[in-house]
């Protein structure tokens, strides 16, 4: 419309124009899409890594792979899932929402924006292609621990490095222009007490961000002259120590946890009174829960070493501060409970998934309390009954929360409504098939089965079967989301501007699908 | 055709399989569900916390489900229901903020408790140093001189599923750990490549082994029985494939297995003098290739290159059996090749080398002896003994005093054949990968450091271990060149018994010829 006819003045190559509409955009609403269709596409990839995971475990024995290579595929497919698939998916969600929420034109920093979405396809890229590699890809899973991916790490290690530090430099950059636009860009009158809490969970997300992902460059580049220039970071014969660098990892590795949850909350909490009808309970508590949630995350990091030989103290200590997360997520879960309590409920899509996110997000945080217990921790680390944990957090909990923003806002990016009868198939086969999915992994790991090993032991077979079916199934109904956007964005009963009889918000102020230049200038808001 | 046949199993199997989800099978009926309660006493109480944990869980999951699930179904519009107005009450959120905490205080007092049970190592009975490897463990009874390696005995076939999976796929190995019950057993937990993981879950133990440093953690183990584990931490391809076996016994049965390994002992002795035929060394090489080789170098000997080389056709396979030896028993520094001096016998050894010389169309059709073995590890004693000529010239001159022109001149010579290809002849090195030693902290330190890198190389880097390559002769003098050459004669004259007694010091931990270099 008016924006096509601003971007493509002169007649211009087709090809030419598609490139400069997409490889140069610096507006926030297409680089959000950009994000958001690389993290589909990364999901698919690391989706398909998974199903082949559960296919050489569907029965004892190896079936379809060399171990080597399974240890490629479950390298790849974390690696994937939480770089390539989450982490870009609430990039995409806070370009494209963060500035209509707020009433910006766009982000802080457009062009800032547009080099990092870019930096992430080449990232993948040479990731991917260590797949190809002779010595073959990672293989030392996504946790890469010390020295396994130093001395031990195949030739690929360095390609992973650098992949590392090139998605590391997008994070930041994103981060940076959350914060820039949040804190400088607001609408007149919008006051942070008044922001969206959307918009707040970003925030802070972006902090931790820019806080670890240099800790976790700083990992990477010790791995690099520990694997080339003569260091001894992480090698005891040299002074080192292996453990040192689970530190340093895992001092990025939990806030990076909530780097991928704390999005979701916001996604949740956006949701929720949507189709409660209802404000949010406990608006400033949730914010204050979100970032009390995000300080704690510096200081628990060593209880994914229970087992690594820390003194007792640090056991201690560690164990304490973990209990305590529990404290700011209950609030979470009790106000987004209270918020829908004598609401006036509906139940599209988005509150489905919205709904699963709260109950199998919860079951997911109840094991993590069990897992926080350092002395029983001892039978349960390193087991399925850990992979079951955090698949439970990650995948009904920041995929489902990513999906429920995707319905959400879709009628809004698209200006077309969703098919219904299509979304609530994709929501209830995800559901049944991730449970079947993943609720056996806890028995295996409590009856003692590793995480991480190519081949088991007979008594395991029957739940690593039932989780293989559930895996296949998960897998395939996504087939279904991928037809709903691809019917949405062709057309479908037009949308409103309000779209949800309970939506609230500047976002829900503009036309369906939005025009692709908005607020230039800003809305005053008063009440 | 045989193609087909294979996907029609498969998929007959995977029709088994989907039906046995379904319908509960009779493996179903002894499947376990929850932790095993073990029998330790930390066992037993992770296993009461666990449940007590899982139960508050449960009920908290209760609560909160119900509240939820009674909006869902009361408060949905298609019934009519009004949305209300309320939106904040302080009182609830410190309510349910307080309320949680208290719980979380309740949880907390058990652990802690079980935490300093589980710490407590001290006064135990019996030390077992625990040792991973890729991919085996081995376990060395501090208070006995027995040590031994345990392997994985599940067969390739097996794996590969050409072979029906026995009971204990997976979970079974050749020599399992033995011991008493009812003594405290403090195992000292450690590795020598990467970090594995040692977890026996009826014995509530998982330690990290972790290389360069040593983790305790105790189990007094309360009935005899057969406890199986595995290895709980990634350590490479062959992660899944290093179980834990731990048999107890009573103190009875379990002195006479002391007993019976050390008879056994001698007998390996008797067996290395003895001189084996080819069919017996290769049907043995055989064996322990496929027990300790074949996860890297393939049973099909193809290895999996880069990382893995092949044997097939090798140089090292085929070419001296000198060198072929010394890489088995010394390993590859930088390099996943371990030396498997120590992890095998003599006669294994010997059979394991004859086997890759002789396999795969390695018509080398020679044979090495156990006897051989022993000759190759006698060389790393400190004075190299290839002839008997040379040894007795060494033996003189390690005893005397050289003068230190002598030492230069002939340090010069050495140093200019072994050790400037790298550290130049200058001494600058070409940092970073061969640093320079004219700044060298070594070098212008103290002598037994200099002269204990010089022995023992730097495992993962270029700088190898010279005290097998050269005499204390000519190490003496390299080392006394390389402390005056550049830094104006300033660092003192190196003797080869100093060399001598490190070498003494390194291999039997002498305190007496450590003191004398002093």
């Amino acid at each position: 419309m008016s924006a096509e006819a601003t971007l493509d003045q002169p007649k211009r190559h087709p090809l030419s124009a598609w490139f400069l509409r997409w490889v140069c955009s610096t507006n926030h609403k297409d680089i959000g899409t950009l994000y958001l269709f690389f993290s589909l596409a990364m999901f698919l990839t690391g989706g398909v890594m998974a199903l082949l995971i559960r296919t050489e475990l569907f029965q004892p024995g190896m079936q379809i792979m060399q171990p080597n290579t399974y240890n490629n595929m479950i390298t790849m497919h974390g690696l994937i899932m939480v770089f390539g698939a989450v982490m870009p998916a609430f990039v995409g969600l806070a370009n494209w929402m963060i500035p209509i929420m707020v009433g910006a034109p766009d982000m802080a920093f457009p062009r800032l924006n547009n080099w990092s979405f870019w930096l992430l396809p080449f990232a993948f890229s040479i990731m991917l292609s260590t797949l190809f590699m002779q010595g073959g890809a990672p293989n030392f899973g996504w946790t890469f621990y010390a020295p396994l991916s130093t001395t031990y790490g195949p030739p690929s290690t360095d390609f992973f490095i650098i992949a590392v530090h090139m998605m590391g430099v997008s994070s930041i950059m994103g981060a940076v222009n959350v914060v820039a636009t949040v804190l400088n860009m607001r609408a007149p009158g919008m006051t942070m007490m008044k922001l969206p809490i959307f918009c707040w969970a970003m925030l802070i997300t972006a902090f931790l961000l820019i806080a670890v992902m240099p800790v976790l460059a700083g990992a990477v580049t010790m791995m690099l002259t520990d694997r080339h220039f003569g260091t001894s970071f992480f090698n005891a014969a040299g002074g080192g120590d292996p453990i040192l660098f689970q530190h340093i990892f895992w001092f990025f590795g939990h806030p990076e946890v909530y780097i991928m949850i704390l999005p979701a909350f916001g996604v949740i909490s956006e949701i929720i009174p949507t189709f409660s009808r209802k404000k949010l309970f406990g608006y400033s508590c949730m914010v204050g829960a979100t970032a009390s949630i995000a300080i704690l995350s510096f200081i628990v990091w060593a209880h994914h070493m229970f087992v690594s030989g820390i003194p007792l103290g640090a056991e201690i200590f560690f164990m304490y501060a973990t209990l305590l997360i529990a404290v700011p997520t209950g609030v979470k879960v009790f106000n987004w409970i209270t918020t829908m309590f004598r609401g006036s409920l509906s139940f599209e899509t988005p509150m489905l998934f919205a709904i699963a996110f709260v109950i199998l997000f919860t079951i997911g945080g109840l094991s993590g309390l069990m897992l926080a217990m350092s002395p029983v921790d001892y039978q349960y680390h390193d087991t399925y009954f850990v992979v079951g944990h955090f698949h439970y957090v990650l995948v009904p909990g920041a995929i489902f929360s990513i999906l429920a923003g995707v319905y959400y806002w879709l009628p809004k990016w698209t200006g077309h409504m969703y098919s219904e009868t299509l979304g609530k198939w994709h929501f209830w086969l995800s559901t049944i098939f991730i449970n079947v999915t993943f609720f056996p992994m806890h028995f295996l790991g409590l009856a003692g089965m590793p995480r991480r090993i190519p081949d088991y032991a007979l008594q395991f077979t029957d739940f690593n079967m039932v989780a293989t079916v559930g895996a296949f199934g998960f897998g395939l109904s996504q087939l279904l989301f991928l037809a709903v956007i691809y019917k949405t964005i062709r057309g479908g009963v037009p949308a409103t501007a309000q779209v949800w009889e309970g939506a609230q918000g500047l976002e829900w102020t503009l036309p369906s699908p939005t025009p692709h230049h908005t607020f230039d200038t800003p809305p005053l808001i008063t009440d | 055709m045989e193609f087909r046949k294979r996907c029609c199993q498969r998929l007959q199997k995977c029709i088994v399989g989907l039906l046995s989800c379904i319908l509960p099978s009779a493996a179903m009926a002894d499947m376990q569900l929850n932790l095993t309660r073990g029998v330790t006493p930390v066992s037993h109480a992770q296993y009461d916390l666990h449940m007590m944990i899982f139960w508050i869980c449960v009920a908290i999951a209760v609560v909160v489900f119900g509240v939820m699930f009674y909006a869902i179904i009361r408060h949905r519009k298609s019934k009519g229901a009004k949305p209300a107005q309320f939106h904040e009450n302080t009182t609830v959120e410190i309510i349910w903020a307080v309320v949680p905490f208290l719980i979380l205080v309740v949880m907390a007092i058990p652990a802690t408790k079980a935490l300093v049970l589980i710490d407590d190592t001290e006064n135990a009975d019996i030390n077992i140093k625990v040792t991973g490897y890729q991919w085996k463990w081995q376990y060395d009874y501090m208070d006995e001189d027995i040590q031994y390696f345990s392997n994985l005995s599940t067969s390739q076939d097996q794996i590969a599923n050409l072979a029906p999976k026995g009971v204990h796929y997976l979970l079974e190995v050749d020599h399992p750990l033995v011991v008493p019950v009812n003594k405290k057993i403090r195992f000292l937990v450690t590795a020598t490549d990467v970090i594995h993981s040692w977890w026996v879950p009826a014995l509530g133990i998982k330690r990290d082994a972790v290389p360069g440093f040593i983790h305790e953690s105790w189990a007094t183990i309360e009935k005899p029985g057969v406890y199986r584990g595995q290895c709980a931490e990634l350590c490479g391809v062959g992660h899944g494939f290093m179980p834990i076996v731990v048999v107890a016994k009573t103190q009875e049965d379990y002195e006479a297995w002391i007993q019976e390994q050390k008879d056994q002992k001698d007998e390996q002795k008797a067996a290395a003098n003895k001189t084996w035929t080819d069919t017996e060394l290769m049907d043995l090489g055989e064996k322990t290739y496929n027990k300790t080789c074949a996860v890297c170098h393939q049973t099909s000997g193809q290895g999996m290159p880069p990382t893995f080389p092949a044997l097939k056709g090798s140089p090292i396979a085929t070419g001296p059996v000198s060198e072929h030896i010394d890489i088995v028993l010394h390993g590859k520094s930088g390099t996943a090749m371990q030396a498997f001096a120590n992890q095998l016998s003599d006669t294994e050894l010997a059979a394991v080398i004859t086997y890759e010389r002789n396999a795969w169309g390695n018509d080398t059709s020679d044979t090495v002896q156990p006897s051989d073995i022993a000759v190759a590890k006698g060389q790393q004693a400190p004075m190299p003994a290839s002839t008997q000529g040379q040894m007795e010239k060494v033996t003189v001159d390690v005893d005397k005093e050289y003068p230190k022109e002598e030492l230069m001149t002939q340090g010069e010579d050495k140093y200019l054949q072994y050790c400037s290809v790298c550290h130049q002849a200058n001494g600058q090195g070409m940092p970073p990968t061969f640093p320079a030693l004219t700044t060298s902290t070594y070098v212008n330190g103290s002598a037994e450091d200099h002269i204990d890198r010089v022995l023992n190389g730097v495992p993962g880097t270029a700088m190898q271990a010279f005290k097998q390559q050269l005499n204390p002769v000519d190490l003496a003098a390299i080392v006394t060149y390389e402390r005056n050459a550049w830094n104006d004669a300033k660092g003192g004259v190196v003797q080869p018994k100093d060399i001598v007694s490190r070498l003494n010091g390194d291999n039997k931990q002498q305190s007496t010829a450590q003191g004398e270099s002093k």
